[in-house]
């Protein structure tokens, strides 16, 4: 690269690029890089030792734990359902179909702690699918797999949405091919359509689980927040928070927030790697 | 191995796209589905290949019944019209699939594959991109592949989807050729499905002419040409003048053009003749049977033959289209402009019920 590209001396052919350019910057300045540089710079009134001390308090290192076991699990559950939701959005035609496809955004659009509490009431051991479970002696709210439905639930249409498009752009005739050359259903899903769909797939699990480990809202009404039981990482902070213990707090969302961009960069060079295979060059 | 459909219907909804179809291809033939969009000519194919399933009907290989038999067993190469390449396999690895698909017990080793695959690539003449990706590959190698592909499994028969639809005019004439000669080397039953004449006449030992899930022809490519069946078969292999009027006592006639035409049996009132633009001549005086004043409008002096185009004087038609040999043309020196004749050598008379009538061999 060199300077005079570096420094956009030469001006792109488009017209606003100044305006819009500019515009782009500032938002992405004031709401992501602002908050994120206090985040720090309310950690750096720590030293190390400190630092060190809060982020490996046992409470806090289980509460890891069992965020990332919740998060994986939850994510694997998104990943086969929202990989056979996907599925049948794109390849089945059936009445309902529109409206099925717009209640995968409902994750989005309602309030997670709508969710958490509607959640809650329905997996509590008295309630309507809980009662199912109560009976078998499995207990899912208040426990480690309400956690888990919680996380899947506000996650799922990363998935889904992630692999939909990709769906839609292999044609059946990639499966045809592979059964005129004697692939069975499932070899040519297994050989075909699998290793197509694996980047927007992974991308969507990843995507997936970055959300569940910072998920808070649906989770506390449902987790039951046992200490060392089900505690995730996102409720130590408010905690912290409301013991006003300001750095401890920012100092475990920066470990979440390290974890998240780890990932976040990782599933984009991954992808990146993946698609300039696909496309040639 | 031969081919029999016998009573072949389809229909999607309420649109019925073959309707009794019956069609015999003997074994080691190469064969064109010729015919318009729309004419079930790709629904026939991928009946034959087992990707689709008759409402009616039977379809034989050999004399067995494959109707139910599903497609991984028929045994069929399949050639995409996008080619359906594997886009995250090299090259190699989408012509091996199919080996590497089969039951255990009857999968070559790895190195027998091998081989195999790389046979394949040199006959196609693409051993040297062997780890490329089908995106790194232009539109004829990614064809080739295709071919490549399908052929691997050692197929009973081979059956290609426009084959050459995707690819520029300069490459579809070389992979044309290219086919054809692989198919002598290979003597494996093909059939391939076209919208372009030139291609299906170039390429097939036999075409089945279509139109709106029927068939409408079978024969040589020279035997449809010479001698359609029916007014779309001349109307669709190559272009063709249509000249329209009325036909009453042995005198046909269109404004200020007239044919004298006595005892011919054509019926009276509308008469349509269909002139291939080979079979007229032009001249500065008209014919004794035949009065075509024209204008030459275009001039195309390329090649063997000549190609006017030409706009009828005092009379009505659509723009007409002349060929005329090299010599002729030389001899005659038309110009743009130029009022001249048109005399009709052999015309194809066209009822009013759209029925082929009488064919008539004119003065010239």
């Amino acid at each position: 690269m060199t300077a005079s590209q570096l420094f956009f001396t030469r001006h792109p052919v488009l017209p606003g690029f100044t305006l819009s350019f500019g515009l782009s910057v500032l938002f992405i300045g004031l709401v992501i890089l602002l908050p994120l540089s206090a985040l720090f710079l309310y950690t750096s009134d720590l030293g190390w030792q400190e630092y060190w001390s809060i982020v490996s308090n046992p409470r806090v290192v289980a509460t890891y734990r069992i965020t990332l076991a919740a998060a994986f699990w939850a994510s694997l559950i998104n990943a086969a359902l929202g990989l056979l939701l996907a599925w049948v959005l794109v390849r089945y035609r059936f009445p309902g179909r529109r409206l099925m496809d717009s209640l995968v955004d409902l994750p989005f659009a309602l309030p997670t702690a709508v969710a958490g509490i509607t959640l809650s009431t329905l997996f509590a051991s008295n309630g309507w699918l809980g009662q199912g479970f109560d009976w078998f002696g499995i207990k899912i709210a208040y426990a480690f797999p309400g956690i888990v439905i919680a996380m899947s639930f506000t996650s799922l249409p990363f998935v889904v949405r992630a692999v939909q498009p990709v769906l839609e752009d292999l044609g059946p005739e990639y499966e045809e091919a592979a059964h005129t050359l004697g692939a069975t259903q499932g070899q040519a899903f297994r050989h075909v359509v699998l290793p197509h769909l694996r980047p927007a797939l992974l991308t969507g699990t990843a995507l997936a689980f970055i959300r569940s480990l910072g998920e808070f809202g649906a989770v506390i009404f449902i987790a039951g927040n046992l200490p060392f039981e089900t505690e995730i990482t996102s409720l130590m902070i408010f905690v912290r928070l409301q013991e006003y213990d300001y750095p401890a707090a920012t100092a475990i969302a920066s470990v979440v927030l390290l974890a998240s961009l780890v990932l976040l960069f990782g599933v984009q060079w991954l992808q990146g790697r993946y698609l300039t295979r696909l496309r040639g060059g | 191995m031969s081919i029999s459909l016998q009573q072949i219907s389809k229909s999607f909804g309420n649109f019925s796209a073959l309707e009794d179809i019956s069609l015999d291809i003997p074994g080691g033939s190469l064969v064109g589905l010729l015919g318009p969009s729309g004419s079930g000519k790709t629904t026939l194919l991928r009946i034959i290949a087992g990707l689709e399933r008759a409402d009616r009907g039977r379809v034989l290989f050999d004399g067995q019944d494959v109707t139910r038999l599903p497609v991984q067993k028929r045994r069929v190469g399949f050639v995409f019209q996008q080619y359906a390449l594997f886009r995250h396999m090299t090259v190699f690895d989408n012509v091996g699939f199919g080996l590497r698909m089969l039951p255990r017990a009857e999968r070559p080793s790895r190195e027998a594959r091998r081989a195999r695959i790389m046979e394949l690539l040199a006959m196609v003449q693409l051993d040297h991109l062997a780890s490329r990706y089908p995106s790194q590959l232009s539109g004829g190698q990614r064809q080739r592949v295709a071919l490549a592909r399908a052929l691997a499994v050692k197929p009973s028969v081979l059956l290609l989807d426009e084959p050459f639809g995707a690819l520029d005019a300069k490459v579809r004439k070389e992979l044309r050729r290219w086919l054809r000669h692989l198919h002598e080397q290979m003597a494996v039953t093909s059939v391939f499905v076209t919208h372009d004449q030139e291609e299906a006449m170039e390429v097939s030992d036999q075409v089945v002419v279509m139109s709106q899930g029927h068939i409408e022809q079978i024969g040589s490519p020279r035997t449809v040409y010479e001698e359609p069946a029916s007014r779309f078969v001349f109307d669709f292999l190559g272009h063709i003048n249509a000249l329209s009027g009325r036909y009453q006592d042995g005198r046909w006639e269109n404004g200020d053009a007239w044919l004298q035409l006595p005892g011919n049996g054509c019926p009276h009132g509308n008469l349509t003749f269909y002139l291939r633009p080979h079979e007229a001549t032009l001249a500065r005086t008209p014919a004794a049977d035949a009065h075509l004043p024209v204008q030459v409008d275009e001039l195309s002096v390329f090649g063997a033959t000549v190609k006017l185009e030409l706009s009828p004087r005092g009379w009505q038609a659509e723009a007409l289209e002349v060929e005329l040999p090299r010599e002729e043309f030389l001899a005659l020196a038309p110009e743009r402009k130029q009022a001249l004749f048109l005399r009709p050598r052999h015309l194809q008379s066209i009822t009013a019920d759209g029925g082929l009538g009488p064919v008539l061999d004119m003065q010239g």
